[in-house]
């Protein structure tokens, strides 16, 4: 319908082109019918402001284009377009596909995880428990992006990929004539719910603080707790805030698994720590290169050196060929409510890498007591024969020299692996 | 007190009102408009009224090509909008007259 479109200005055109796009909701006939009566109103208008108008003169006269079409539907009666049905920007789209994709593959994790916990398939829950949290937390700050500063939020749930499909199987499962009993089965279960959420809480604070703060923690959330689900149940919640505590829910729920998986990882961290530890203390040993370690690889935690005569040597100082102290990896610390009987070596206040070290034992008062460190021969000494031969070449405790490997060597060298304490 | 908001309920009556004596297209409807004293009529508005009362079935369009731009759809107002623009003004005389007498007596109490 348009004459010589040649000669409209190009804000006439951006103008336009921006009217179109407010009325993309409707139907093209009607779409372009409006167009034509707002190309010629906007060309009218342009005119008065000569061939070079700018857009902006033109939206200081009009308004946006947006406020324009807004007025134009107004006064003709034409509904304003449903909010948002497929004008969702790029980043609310992407949001709604993470969270389906990760709601999706937190539901596929946390099955296989617990899959794999039941039936002890790999030994390692964190293997795919991890990932379940990952995914949870992904997918959940998306779900709360979507949904915070939504003036529907319902509706924008409904508008994530997979959310009718399931909202559908819901429908289903009512159908069925056990569905509506197992619902009600599974909403008469939110008191649990609301308890175990402070107790999570509780768990949390007591793992990474005392236990008496946890059970404070505990009991106070308890209470809360319980006080805001009697409200969100009784529908008192409104929106915003219900929201905020579905968000907390789910910060709680990733709370917990992080904090079962630390837990879950944390005998394996057992064994790895010390060697590490070697190295991250910048000392003469690292992993590998010291692999001050027995065949089996277990950490050697303890050193009890033995005078050529069998005599036990008390706080000795060890260093390597290069005159470096010779530290071994540190073990983990005594902690209490250890099982009563455990031992654990402590660092030589003489230094590190003085020997033998300290032992502290777990008592069942729940305390840490020092203990006498028991020397692997114990009272049993090398044979008199053998204290016999070395003492002609035993060497002075402290002498930092490597010993000539072709030397025979006493007994307690070699009993190293022999004597299996 | 805001005249648009007074317009926008009685902007059909002054659309009709103004096209009665002569047929018009979009933009010489909203220049008579402010010519009669209504300056703050929205361009839009007046647009989107005209859609309402061609499809109300109170006017008829006929298109005239421009030297200047695109054609031009005027607007004649037909025997269903004169119906319509005739009920309109009772209703508003009626309307204005109560508004009058309120107001002006408001005015004489204070």
């Amino acid at each position: 319908m348009t004459n010589g479109p040649g000669t409209s200005p190009p804000a006439v055109s951006a103008y336009v082109a921006a009217v179109r796009d407010e009325l993309s909701d409707l139907p093209p006939a009607q779409t372009a019918d409006i167009l034509d009566d707002v190309r010629e109103h906007i060309t009218q208008v342009a005119q008065e402001y000569g061939d070079d108008v700018r857009l902006a003169e033109l939206i200081d006269r009009l308004g946006s284009p947006s406020a324009y079409v807004a007025e134009l539907r107004a006064a003709a009666g034409i509904a304003p377009p449903a909010p948002q049905p497929q004008r969702a920007g790029f980043g609310r789209r992407l949001l709604r596909l993470l969270a389906a994709v990760f709601g999706t593959a937190t539901a596929g994790f946390t099955v296989v995880t617990v899959a794999d916990v039941v039936f002890s398939l790999s030994g390692a829950p964190a293997f795919f428990g991890v990932p379940a949290a990952v995914c949870f937390v992904v997918g959940g700050a998306s779900v709360l992006f979507l949904v915070l500063r939504h003036e529907d939020p319902a509706g924008e749930l409904r508008q994530i990929p997979g959310a009718c499909w399931l909202g559908e199987r819901v429908q289903q499962l009512r159908a069925t004539s056990w569905g509506p009993g197992v619902i009600d089965f599974a909403a008469s279960l939110q008191p649990a719910w609301w308890l175990a959420r402070a107790a999570i809480l509780g768990a949390l604070v007591a793992s990474v603080s005392s236990a008496a703060l946890g059970t404070f923690v505990f009991v106070v959330a308890a209470v809360a707790s319980v006080y805001l689900g009697r409200a969100a149940a009784r529908g008192q919640m409104p929106g915003r805030r219900a929201i905020a505590i579905y968000g907390l829910n789910a910060a709680i729920v990733a709370g917990g698994v992080f904090g079962v998986l630390a837990i879950a990882q944390s005998p394996h961290d057992g064994y790895v720590d010390p060697i590490d530890q070697v190295a991250t203390d910048g000392l003469a040993y690292s992993h590998g290169a010291g692999s001050i370690a027995t065949d089996a690889g277990v950490p050697v935690t303890n050193i009890f050196a033995y005078a050529a005569d069998g005599a036990l040597i008390d706080q000795v100082r060890l260093y390597d060929q290069d005159g470096r102290p010779l530290v071994l990896a540190d073990t983990e610390p005594c902690y209490e409510e250890a099982p009563d009987g455990t031992t654990f070596v402590i660092a030589n206040p003489w230094g590190t890498n003085v020997y033998p070290r300290f032992v502290a034992e777990a008592h069942m008062s729940g305390s840490c007591v020092p203990a006498p460190p028991e020397p692997p021969y114990g009272a049993q000494l090398p044979t008199s024969a053998d204290a016999d031969d070395a003492d002609a070449g035993a060497p002075p405790a402290g002498q930092r020299t490597g010993q000539p490997t072709g030397e025979p060597r006493p007994a307690p060298s070699g009993g190293t692996s022999a004597p299996g304490k | 007190m805001d005249t648009s908001q007074l317009l926008k309920g009685v902007l059909d009556v002054a659309v009709l009102a103004v096209l009665r004596d002569a047929d018009g297209y979009g933009y010489d409807v909203v220049r008579r408009l402010r010519a009669a004293g209504l300056d703050e009529v929205g361009e839009a508005s007046v647009y989107g009224t005209l859609r309402r009362l061609y499809s109300a079935g109170a006017l008829t369009t006929y298109v005239v090509p421009s030297e200047t731009g695109p054609n031009r759809k005027y607007y004649s107002v037909n025997g269903t909008g004169h119906d319509v623009l005739r009920r309109s003004a009772k209703t508003w005389h009626e309307f204005a007259a109560i508004m009058t007498s309120l107001v002006h007596g408001e005015t004489e109490a204070a």
